[in-house]
């Protein structure tokens, strides 16, 4: 069987990038139009996990995008090119933040609740991945931001404890605390009816 | 604890992939079919979901955001250009005011109608009889402003300078000119030479 790892396999911060930060800052349009093919996919991954919504992720990835042009010049070597583009999506996405998400999100629990009672009472939907996924995304929505941030980078986009911590700057013993806190959550969510067999 | 416990406690917290190399639960996930099956339920709700978030992918293209961002960039400049622009004609013509305020002639009502001071006058009168020393003392009491002055003139030639505003100036001016018969009859005993 696959482990996820090999299912989800994260883009890694190329040399080229920072190569072509360098020319995209002359307002070289070629270099610049590379320079987004290249990170484009993993800033709107980023944006969607901040989101949990297509239209806004993609705003919001075309706002960082806007910002990361403006402050090019001030990007540094010193650190990596993903984890300051990484902060900029970061930021955008908290700006973004409306009070009406919590609402939409409730609901959507409610929602979760419901398939998963039909979950459990058809054996037949046992492997129905369209309502795990609905439940994992409600309890999901549910977490508090820095613990739905770390679950979505690490076991839903596939990046080590470490390079998480380029990306956030967090440490790693704050990672691994906040990742195991979201894991318990929603893995005893989707287990949470599903008694510890009696035996063994 | 049962094995199926410590499986669970397991599969709460750890990295999925490790499970099947952990000695501690992974002999146990091979015989116990209720434990597996909740490690595959989580493992494939994981992998969907991953997949679902996984497949969506950005709208717009590298190459039109490319050029959005290089038009706004250009436009920032345009707008940045303005704004020198109009800050720098704002500053020559407040400079432009400035000067006629302070130094132009025609602009004296309109200093004194605002009460901005005059900027100060000199004037340096040749004496005909009155001592430099006198004409200085008789000077005096017009220039009452700050800064006004009457200093008596060095030398062979008797004279006395005088500073300050030109209506205390032109005052002094004519209380010495008296004096020394400037105008007319010469006040008495103002003529020793």
């Amino acid at each position: 069987m696959a482990s996820l790892s090999t299912i989800m396999s994260v883009p890694t911060a190329p040399d080229s990038a920072t190569a072509l930060v360098d020319l995209a800052r002359s307002g070289d349009a070629e270099s610049l139009t590379a320079l987004i093919a290249l990170v484009q996919p993993r800033v709107y991954r980023w944006a969607l996990g901040f989101t949990a919504d297509a239209d806004d992720a993609d705003d919001v990835a075309q706002e960082a995008f806007v910002l990361m042009y403006r402050r090019l010049h001030q990007y540094s070597r010193q650190s990596s090119f993903d984890g300051w583009l990484y902060q900029i999506t970061r930021r955008v996405a908290n700006q973004r933040q409306r009070t009406g998400r919590r609402r939409a999100r409730l609901a959507a629990l409610d929602d979760a609740r419901r398939e998963l009672h039909a979950y459990l009472t058809d054996p037949g939907a046992r492997i129905d991945r369209e309502r795990l996924v609905a439940i994992i995304m409600a309890h999901l929505a549910l977490l508090p931001p820095r613990q739905r941030e770390l679950f979505d980078l690490v076991d839903l986009q596939g990046y080590t404890p470490a390079e998480v911590a380029d990306l956030t700057g967090a440490n790693p013993s704050t990672i691994r605390a906040n990742l195991f806190k979201a894991r318990a959550t929603i893995r005893a969510a989707l287990l949470e009816p599903l008694p510890v067999a009696a035996g063994a | 604890m049962s094995d199926c416990q410590i499986a669970r406690a397991g599969l709460l917290l750890r990295d999925l992939a490790e499970l099947d190399h952990d000695p501690a639960i992974a002999p146990h996930l091979a015989t116990c079919a209720s434990c597996a099956a909740d490690v595959e339920a989580i493992r494939t709700a994981t992998r969907a979901t991953a997949e679902l978030l996984g497949s969506h992918s950005p709208l717009g293209s590298p190459a039109a955001l490319a050029r959005t961002l290089l038009d706004d960039a250009v436009a920032r400049r345009e707008r940045r250009a303005g704004a020198w622009r109009r800050a720098s004609l704002t500053l020559a013509a407040a400079a432009i005011a400035a000067w006629v305020l302070v130094a132009s002639e025609r602009a004296a009502p309109l200093r004194s109608a605002i009460g901005f001071p005059d900027p100060p006058y000199v004037t340096t009168m040749l004496l005909r009889c009155v001592d430099p020393g006198d004409a200085t003392r008789v000077a005096q009491p017009y220039l009452r402003s700050r800064g006004s002055s009457a200093v008596p003139g060095p030398g062979v030639v008797p004279s006395v300078t005088l500073k300050g505003p030109r209506a205390e100036v032109a005052q002094a001016e004519i209380a010495i000119a008296k004096i020394d018969g400037q105008l007319g009859a010469v006040a008495p005993g103002a003529c020793p030479r």
